[in-house]
């Protein structure tokens, strides 16, 4: 604000009116915010549960469809894992939860992720979600229990009704939409202002919202995972602790991963900001005061995107801190420590339970399954690696033959890689369909690979076939539709398109937003877009007397 | 084929018993604990000495483990550490291959184990 501008008082009063009064009307157009948190599960019981108490008497509850909570999970990511032996075992394991906590009876299964990462999660309907990498990374069946018994704290202590209403004030954010749209516009006018300032201290607020449910949901289930994997002989140091401490690790690592390619990018922006310069002045080659002049102007546009990147990744780390659904898992880990602090026996070292878990990873078809998805894994990394075909084609046979991700490794493996000399180059896509032939196995992933490439090459009817085949099956997975309305929208009609996402919104509540913007065409896109556009400046004029 | 799924076996079980003596003491646990009890075996009643944490050099390789110690060497002399006054940096076999495939959307499901650190 300049200190000679008689009028800037005013002007500054009136901005900061009218960014208050936006605020007031984007917050009281937020009618989804939760209403009431005390009357939320746990919200109002501060006091963690006791690794030797008696576990509170669990909620009634109805139960979601068990089987179709499977169904959707298959239609999410990769699917699953047909790992029937495994699962065996880890069923014996989680009946043996469920029988600790009272509640033999409780429907519900394990279920493993066909997912490098470490994922573990649990749903309403009583299934737990364990990655691959949980079971081949732990050391012992404490840690398995421990993990297990975390995600069944979420199901114990019905935190799904929880989830529902977070998942309902995430539709706050899009009030916030215009706001933001009006916040940027005027920084590039007038600089940071009152509103940015409120509306990013709102956004920001509402993650917190968010961050105190997941993060009470996290340190609550930490606590009934203790207590459940202690009162079953399990250690808490080969346990809870080993579980927790592979999460820092990983996410340490990850973290790591996130700088370096932060730092690569910061060199790239400054490399192509230096060939910009040079691609303008072609001629200051022969300058030497051009060269030089090009050369440090180079830099400091460089320079400048790179201190705008490194700004912005500075500023995500901090805001995915204070808005991460889970507290740091080293406090996680102190927070347990103080807990089995008073029990000298539980401090006690004692001998991990090792021999069922090896037991279980040897058996000779999990062998094989696990083996075969690490060359999977290793090739969908790495699809231009010479070595990659042959771990592909490794990959997708025997038992994992028909399996989603090792079909998609040997696909994109031949996609990426040219058809040797004398060859001729068959479809890629056409090893996907191994997997639309065995029921168990189908992900809907690879349908909507299939379909989407066969689109893309204009062979419409073999696409829709693919998609019809697909949809026939995963019908009940919310997760499906989305893509399929978006699909069908492209290859019939927008109006079909339409007609699908009101369907999709009667059926499943929780994705008729994303149907609905799945059937949005791309000529209505453009105009709420335009109009989107038009509202922003015009709030932005009259509001703070924009150009 | 017998012998190529024995093989198999063994190399996805080596990583579950070596993985016992892998690994690097990162911190004190709690990570509030200023110094650390310092033993001459595992299993011993009385620690030999106490060392302050910023004089401990972490992290520190783990040489060995046995029932709720780890070995490490501490200034040329080798010492065992409680596991429980010790937090350990443990491997796993992940990665983000798929995650750059397949955005998983939210779901009606807890918020996970840990954050999704493949974001």
């Amino acid at each position: 604000m300049p200190a000679n501008n008689p009028s800037a008082p005013r002007r500054w009063r009136s901005l900061k009116a009218g960014a208050f009064a936006v605020t007031l009307g984007l917050l009281a157009g937020c009618e989804t915010l939760p209403k009431s948190l005390p009357a939320l599960p746990f919200l109002s019981q501060a006091a963690p549960v006791s690794p030797v108490a008696a576990l509170p008497p669990p909620a009634v509850r109805e139960w979601p469809d068990s089987a179709r909570d499977v169904l959707n999970q298959r239609a999410r990511g990769f699917g699953l894992v047909n790992a029937p032996d495994l699962q065996r075992y880890l069923n014996g394991l989680y009946g043996r939860i469920k029988a600790q906590a009272g509640v033999p009876g409780w429907p519900g299964g394990v279920h493993i992720l066909a997912s490098d990462a470490l994922q573990a999660y649990a749903t309403g309907a009583g299934n737990l979600y364990v990655s691959l990498p949980w079971l081949s990374s732990a050391q012992s069946e404490d840690e398995i229990v421990a993990l297990m018994s975390h995600e069944f704290g979420h199901i114990y202590l019905h935190y799904h009704e929880l989830e529902g209403a977070v998942q309902s004030a995430d539709t706050a954010t899009s009030f916030l939409a215009i706001g933001v749209a009006i916040a940027r516009k005027t920084a590039q006018a007038t600089g940071w202002n009152d509103v940015d300032s409120l509306l990013t201290a709102y956004t920001l607020g509402r993650g917190l919202v968010t961050t105190v449910y997941g993060r009470l949901q996290e340190s609550a289930a930490d606590n009934f995972g203790l207590n459940i994997s202690l009162k079953l002989g399990y250690s808490y140091e080969h346990g809870m602790k080993a579980f927790l401490e592979r999460q820092a690790s990983w996410e340490e690592d990850n973290e790591q991963r996130e700088q370096t390619r932060n730092a690569q990018l910061l060199t790239a922006i400054r490399q192509q900001a230096a060939d910009n310069v040079a691609k303008a002045n072609p001629k200051a080659a022969n300058n030497a005061v051009s060269q030089s002049f090009a050369q440090s102007s180079g830099e400091f546009s460089g320079n400048l995107g790179a201190a705008l990147q490194q700004m912005a990744f500075d500023m995500k780390k901090v805001t995915d801190k204070v808005r991460s659904d889970h507290p740091p898992i080293v406090d996680r880990i102190d927070a347990l420590g103080v807990a089995v602090a008073p029990f000298p026996d539980i401090q006690a070292s004692k001998e991990p339970v090792t021999r069922p878990l090896k037991s279980a990873l040897q058996d000779r078809r999990t062998a094989a399954i696990l083996a075969n998805y690490a060359q999977a894994f290793k090739a969908i990394a790495a699809p231009k690696d010479a070595r990659s075909l042959d771990l592909a084609r490794k990959s997708a046979a025997g038992p994992t033959a028909t399996h989603a991700v090792p079909l998609f490794a040997l696909y994109t493996v031949l996609n990426e890689q040219p058809a040797a000399p004398g060859r001729p180059r068959q479809d890629p896509g056409l090893v996907l369909e191994a997997n639309f032939a065995s029921e168990p196995d189908r992900a809907w992933k690879t349908y909507q690979e299939r379909s989407r490439r066969l689109q893309e090459a204009r062979q419409t009817p073999a696409a829709k076939k693919a998609m019809d085949q697909g949809l026939a099956y995963f019908q009940n997975a919310e997760e499906a539709w989305p893509d399929a309305i978006r699909f069908y929208g492209e290859t019939q009609s927008w109006d079909e398109a339409k007609r699908m996402a009101q369907n999709c919104g009667k059926n499943f509540r929780r994705v008729s937003a994303r149907c609905t913007q799945a059937a949005t065409s791309p000529a209505e896109q453009e105009t709420a877009d335009r109009k989107m556009k038009e509202k922003t400046d015009q709030i932005g004029k009259k509001l703070f007397k924009l150009p | 084929m017998k012998f190529h799924a024995s093989l198999l076996a063994v190399l996805l079980a080596a990583p579950v018993c070596a993985a016992l003596a892998q690994g690097k003491v990162v911190a004190p646990s709690p990570s509030s604990l200023a110094s650390l009890d310092l033993y001459d075996q595992p299993g011993a009643a009385v620690a030999v000495r106490q060392l302050s944490v910023a004089e401990a050099g972490l992290p520190l390789t783990i040489q060995a483990t046995r029932t709720g110690y780890h070995q490490v060497a501490i200034g040329g002399q080798t010492y065992w550490l409680r596991g429980l006054q010790v937090r350990v940096s443990r491997d796993s076999t992940a990665g983000c291959g798929t995650a750059s495939h397949s955005a998983m959307n939210a779901t009606i499901a807890t918020p996970g184990a840990g954050k999704d650190a493949c974001k």
